[in-house]
């Protein structure tokens, strides 16, 4: 039950992610790398270095 | 990740060098240490903590002084001492060497507040020790810290986790698990970049006023809704911790004699409340959704008959169905000869009589149109009866259970009145204590709801000033790209949110079958575990049919946290075997250390636990003295253990009551508390087998 409701959560995440634009794309890939990187700083110390590096990592976005 | 060994150096009781090595993951997976209450026990678990993340558990007294004292009394004034703890582990096939330590030059009998240093090797294929740059960073990517309480466990305090307050823990440690941490801080995080960005946009002339203005706005609405943000989790939180009062106060009424039988009533009304509200509701979404598809055939009661009437006219006329096809004229037309022979020159009379027959030649497309509307227009009717008699069914279920909701509504608050007279004043105040409780909880469902709506109305206000910014003409190719930039980061952060929403519910919908499976097969009672949508570990008695909140003893309390522990440590292994660890969630096999989880459980209870904890993990560190464990650990462990040590304990008092002075071990006895000793502390030795 638990498996086939998995395959139908990961088909739908599947379908969300076919279904947004190659940059929105990029960016989700580019910001979900950042946050892992800065996972164990404590909040506020990820909250900006994310902001100032993603306004920088977007700038390929044309 | 296993563990290969742990060496402690004058860390706080442990005087000199001492070490454990760990059973590995096999059949004989577990290592036991025996010590006496007070005596190491609890400091080894700190130390795993203290050397992982820098942290030491709450109970810990005068948590700076980490120097061995023993040690640090007897160095000379300015000698440079030393604490640490080494771990030795694995983690993915790769032999990791971790140490804390901390320095201090001795000046008086205090030691300074301490300042760790922390340093992790990697071993090389050849047995040289590579130094790894930002050990933190990689600690966090092995074992998180959020999710360390739950691999290194305080038997004392675990209880906590099926307590109504143990949800945002549990929470964070799932979100943690699969890598949720990440995405959820995306989320957040993103429209901060859009705001930023929007910064850099110009506009000209005039518009550069509107643009500023409008830029003034959003930043305005965005604190607002911060504000708002705020105060909601503040409010859920006070809701919170007013349902986990009357959550208390619910139980300790069942166990009050004369309150017992109506409490257990009440459960099954409220039970009954809840099912009738949920069906209602779906109810009223089934009828809004038929509304919303099929209401306005109500509005069209003369529209059939207006469009047969228009019909029947056209067909009275010879104008439907046509004569004639205006394809099939087109044709001859083209053809330039009719279907008789005569030529249809240009001018001529024939070639003009064929042409105002073209006129009147009806189109296919809307002959056939005609043929379905004919269909459609006589089932109108009958659609339109079908929708209202669907609407009187769903109109007579939902009175039908507003009707069951106000005669339980009364049961339930006569329940109430009957508690309040009854003779017993702590039934009376329990009951006053619960209606004061609810209500409070009410005020900040309704404060969680008003500002649920002002967030909606500001993000819709946000919205709109979102879209007058994009109509904005901007001046420049550079404000072009930034408007790009923020429309793919604002279509990421909508992508994300959704795909969180489904993880989330995922993960806690395997963890909830993990635990039901796990709690089954060691539970004493016929009780079943949820994992709620809100991450609450529920424990229900479905025995009458019903189900009513199981009453949670110390017993089923650990056995339930077990589960749940022993579910994390299964998703962990799951997401590292089955590839899902989409978004870098923790996934691996991971060892469990666990202090004192026999304290204060019965025969029964220390029985099953110990069945249980082997089969949790694949390594299993078990702290815990000979008096808690007693003989039934012991005999149930026996199949399983592969390492054991006792923490020997000295004192230099010589007189302790009931003292233990040796400790039998596979026959050979070992130093248990050295009572009128020259030093005190602890000291490790291992069974011999």
């Amino acid at each position: 039950m638990a498996d086939k409701l998995d395959q139908q959560d990961l088909e739908e995440i599947e379908q969300i992610l076919n279904g947004i634009s190659d940059n929105a794309y990029e960016v989700i890939r580019m910001v979900t790398a950042l946050e892992q990187e800065y996972l164990h700083k404590p909040e506020p110390t990820a909250r900006n270095a994310v902001r100032e590096e993603m306004v920088k990592k977007v700038e390929g976005i044309v | 990740m296993r563990f290969i060994s742990v060496e402690l150096e004058n860390f706080r009781p442990y005087q000199g060098i001492q070490k454990v090595s760990f059973a590995q993951p096999s059949e004989t997976n577990v290592t036991v240490l025996w010590g006496t209450n007070g005596g190491g026990k609890t400091t080894l678990l700190n130390a795993f903590t203290w050397a992982l993340y820098g942290v030491l558990s709450d109970d810990v007294e005068n948590k700076d002084q980490l120097i061995n004292t023993a040690v640090w009394n007897g160095a000379p004034e300015g000698a440079p001492l030393t604490a640490a703890v080494t771990i030795e582990f694995e983690h993915r096939a790769v032999t990791y060497i971790l140490k804390r330590s901390v320095h201090a030059s001795k000046h008086g009998a205090v030691q300074p507040r301490p300042k760790p240093s922390l340093q992790l090797w990697r071993r090389e294929r050849n047995g040289n020790l590579e130094s790894l740059g930002n050990p933190d960073g990689h600690l966090g990517h092995m074992l998180p810290e959020r999710l360390s309480r739950f691999f290194f466990v305080n038997g004392e305090r675990i209880e906590a986790l099926v307590k109504h307050e143990g949800g945002d823990e549990v929470r964070d440690a799932v979100k943690t698990l699969l890598g949720l941490e990440a995405v959820e801080r995306a989320v957040l995080h993103l429209p901060r970049v859009a705001q930023k960005l929007r910064q850099g946009l110009k506009a000209e002339g005039a518009a550069q006023q509107k643009l500023d203005d409008l830029l003034k706005k959003l930043e305005d609405a965005d604190r607002k809704i911060e504000e708002c943000q705020r105060r909601r989790i503040a409010a859920e939180k006070e809701m919170k911790h007013f349902e986990v009062e009357i959550h208390r106060l619910n139980l300790r009424m069942t166990q009050l004699a004369e309150a017992k039988e109506l409490q257990q009533n009440r459960y099954r009304l409220d039970d009954q409340l809840k099912r009738v509200r949920a069906s209602r509701l779906e109810q009223e979404d089934k009828r809004a959704k038929l509304v919303g598809a099929s209401g306005f055939l109500s509005f069209i009661p003369s529209m059939p008959d207006k469009i047969t009437a228009v019909c029947e006219k056209l067909r009275e006329r010879g104008e439907l169905p046509a004569p004639l096809k205006r394809d099939f004229v087109d044709a001859l037309l083209e053809r330039g000869t009719c279907i008789c022979g005569t030529v249809l020159a240009d001018g001529s009379p024939h070639r003009n009589a064929l042409e105002h027959w073209r006129a009147r030649g009806g189109l296919a497309e809307v002959e056939a149109a005609w043929n379905q509307l004919q269909g459609v227009v006589v089932t109108i009717e009958e659609q339109r009866t079908q929708m209202h008699d669907a609407l009187r069914g769903f109109d007579e279920r939902i009175a039908e259970s507003q009707e069951t909701e106000r005669r339980l509504e009364d049961d339930i608050a006569e329940i109430g009145h009957k508690l309040k007279s009854l003779p017993d004043e702590e039934v009376v105040q329990t009951e006053q204590n619960l209606e004061d409780a609810k209500l409070a909880r009410d005020e900040r469902l309704a404060s969680i709801g008003a500002l649920g709506a002002d967030i909606q109305r500001l993000e819709r206000e946000k919205g709109e000033l979102q879209k007058q910014i994009e109509k904005l003409e901007v001046t420049d190719a550079r404000s072009r790209r930034i408007k790009n930039r923020i429309m793919a980061i604002e279509e990421a952060n909508n992508a994300l949110t959704r795909v969180l929403e489904i993880l989330s519910q995922g993960v806690r919908r395997r963890l909830d079958a993990r635990i039901q499976e796990l709690y089954r097969l060691v539970s004493l009672k016929n009780y079943q575990p949820e994992l709620t949508p809100d991450f609450d570990l529920e424990l229900w008695d479905t025995d009458g049919g019903e189900r009513i909140p199981a009453p949670k003893s110390t017993g089923e309390n650990m056995l339930l946290s077990l589960a749940f522990v022993g579910s994390l440590i299964g998703e962990a292994r799951a997401a590292e075997s089955g590839g899902r660890t989409l978004l870098q969630g923790i996934g691996g096999d991971f060892p469990v250390v666990m202090d004192a989880v026999f304290g204060n459980l019965d025969d029964d209870y220390r029985k099953a636990v110990a069945d249980f904890l082997p089969r949790l993990a694949s390594q299993v560190v078990i702290l815990t003295s000979k008096a808690q464990a007693g003989e039934i650990v012991e005999q149930e462990l026996l199949p399983r253990l592969g390492k054991q040590y006792v923490i020997t304990t000295h004192t230099t008092k010589t007189s302790v009551s009931h003292a233990t002075e040796t400790l039998t071990l596979n026959g050979r006895a070992y130093p248990y508390q050295v009572v009128g000793s020259d030093r005190t502390g602890a000291e490790l030795t291992e069974v011999l087998d």
